[in-house]
């Protein structure tokens, strides 16, 4: 059974940014959006809000290990799954899931 | 049989029940129980209820257990009208209430009611009884969603509302939408809203800007092209169409779209078929189309700029966004949302706005709508010093248009025209849009007053909710 208490911490961290992306694309592996959509719908902001720069920091980082995948076509930046890496993340989310 | 969730959310602290309760819960199997303390006088309430949504939205219960104390009744029951646990089956333990209390309770959406001290035979057969009334998940996610779209669409306006209820409805089919509004209504903020709460939510939701596309690349960028269709062509390209597979597009300044890629549009809207540039093959795409547009398409339709088939085919549904001026009351919600928003952004300590600057936000005239009002927020929370951003902190009046190239004539019209705009806010602000005290207080006939307001297209009902707590 699971004990805890309400924290009003912030949760600002980019790693639980990263992990909570992470966690939603493992959930919807062909969803795509742009930092807006990501920020509003993937991250449920309805919890706390984060720092945009964090978000967007947590973004570039994912796209650099080649995590997400940046889709720049003109008038549009869309971030999506990188398929190879899905079973990958996968199992990281199941570990770490208590 | 399938494992039932049982949330205990225990603001009573008192270890004695709160053990009592989860020994007897536990004694059955098909129970998956979790605990959740709140300690409700030491925490800021909207904070707890975050993170009680979230927890209830994590957990998905099926079922919550309520334990606090006779001091925290009235806290209890705000807390609850701003959860919506009403949807989850909810028994409350409570000890010492009067009859008034339970009833109380019970209006707020509880379900059942249990005193101290707890037995088995009391607690289980409640629960069978509440869970009989089926499942509860479905509705449950639809409270996060609800909360969800909430936090995106800011507004109490009418005519902001009436926009915002069609959205469910609009989300639920797959029919072609023209999402129509100023520059900086929030267009691209409707079509993602019905993208995440349609069916395609869990796939790509593209936002195009067809304005920010050269004229001769938007048929490209739309529909892909294969390799060498023209020179440079070195690869082939799918298009944002096909990027968007199974989802939404969004295209955005619609009316920006040339003749050539309109009719190819078409086609697609008709069909679900389109041929890349430099293909003799047909693709096919299940992809919904959300169109908007800041102009007036009927007019380019008759202008013969817009192809009135096109225009047809994708204002199966119109939304309106009104411009900001038009819902001057929703003006100090977004602009307090806006402020949360930048304060965590920059990281400062900004919680409020001065009298004087709200009286400002509700007498300009947001010709720049929501995104003008996000950006003068923006800016007031960088440049502010105190925790209160104060009127100059807004510093509107560089938004104005420059006196450059303007002459005396016109220069000195557009300022009576702002005077006048802003005189008549303001007293239709402090005598909460009472004509005739306004009018008074102007030392103006009343008749000449009311030509004002509607001269300058002034809705006095945006003024009668307003309360400036001066």
């Amino acid at each position: 059974m699971f004990r805890g208490s309400i924290s009003c911490v912030e949760e600002t961290n980019s790693e639980i940014i990263a992990l909570k992306i992470l966690d939603y694309l493992n959930q919807h592996p062909d969803a795509q959006d742009s930092t807006e959509g990501i920020t509003a719908w993937w991250l449920r902001q309805v919890d706390i809000n984060y720092q945009s720069s964090r978000i967007n920091e947590v973004l570039k980082t994912l796209t650099a290990k080649d995590v997400l995948q940046e889709q720049r076509q003109m008038g549009s930046l869309t971030y999506k799954l990188n398929p190879d890496r899905r079973d990958e993340i996968s199992s990281l989310l199941e570990i770490i899931k208590f | 049989m399938m494992e039932t969730n049982i949330l205990v959310l225990d603001f009573e602290l008192n270890p004695d029940v709160n053990k009592s309760l989860l020994d007897i819960l536990e004694s059955s199997k098909n129970f998956n129980v979790q605990l959740q303390q709140i300690y409700l006088q030491d925490s800021d309430k909207s904070s707890v209820v975050e993170s009680l949504l979230s927890k209830i939205a994590s957990f998905n219960p099926n079922l919550v257990f309520l334990i606090f104390p006779k001091s925290l009744l009235h806290q209890i029951i705000g807390l609850l009208q701003k959860l919506g646990l009403n949807k989850v089956p909810l028994i409350v333990i409570y000890d010492g209430g009067e009859i008034e209390d339970i009833l109380a309770l019970f209006k707020k959406g509880v379900n059942d009611y249990i005193s101290l001290p707890l037995h088995a035979i009391d607690i289980f057969p409640r629960i069978w009884r509440l869970l009989e009334t089926g499942s509860n998940k479905a509705q449950l996610s639809q409270i996060r969603v609800e909360q969800l779209c909430s936090k995106q669409l800011i507004g109490e306006s009418e005519v902001f509302l009436d926009e915002v209820r069609k959205i469910p409805m609009v989300a639920r089919c797959d029919a072609s939408i023209l999402v129509m509004g100023e520059t900086g209504t929030g267009k691209e903020v409707f079509a993602r809203t019905i993208h995440y709460l349609s069916q395609r939510a869990s796939k790509p939701f593209i936002p195009v800007n067809c304005g920010a596309i050269p004229l001769d690349l938007i048929e490209n960028e739309l529909f892909g092209h294969e390799r060498g269709a023209y020179t440079g062509a070195s690869s082939s390209y799918i298009g944002l169409i096909r990027e968007a597979e199974a989802g939404t597009l969004f295209l955005d300044e619609i009316n920006c779209l040339p003749t050539t890629a309109q009719v190819k549009l078409l086609r697609f809207l008709q069909n679900r078929e389109y041929r890349p540039v430099g293909s003799t093959k047909t693709c096919k795409a299940d992809v919904r189309i959300i169109a908007a547009t800041n102009e007036d398409l009927k007019q380019a339709v008759k202008k013969g700029d817009f192809r009135h088939d096109l225009y047809y085919r994708l204002n199966v549904i119109p939304l309106h966004i009104p411009p900001l001026r038009y819902r001057l009351g929703d003006v100090i919600l977004l602009a307090h949302h806006f402020l949360s928003k930048f304060a965590v952004d920059f990281n400062k300590d900004v919680k409020a706005f001065s009298s004087n600057a709200i009286q400002l936000l509700l007498s300009y005239d947001w010709p720049g709508n929501v995104r003008e009002l996000e950006h003068a927020v923006e800016r007031a929370v960088v440049l502010s010093t105190q925790s209160v951003i104060q009127k100059t902190d807004l510093s509107l009046s560089d938004f104005e248009t420059p006196v450059r190239q303007v002459s005396f004539r016109e220069m000195k019209s557009r300022i009576i025209e702002q005077f006048e705009k802003t005189y008549i806010r303001e007293l239709l602000l402090v005598y909460q849009g009472n004509i005739t005290k306004a009018a008074q207080a102007a030392q103006k006939d009343r008749r000449a007053f009311w030509q004002l307001i509607r001269k300058h297209q002034i809705d006095k009902e945006n003024f009668r909710s307003i309360k400036l707590g001066l």
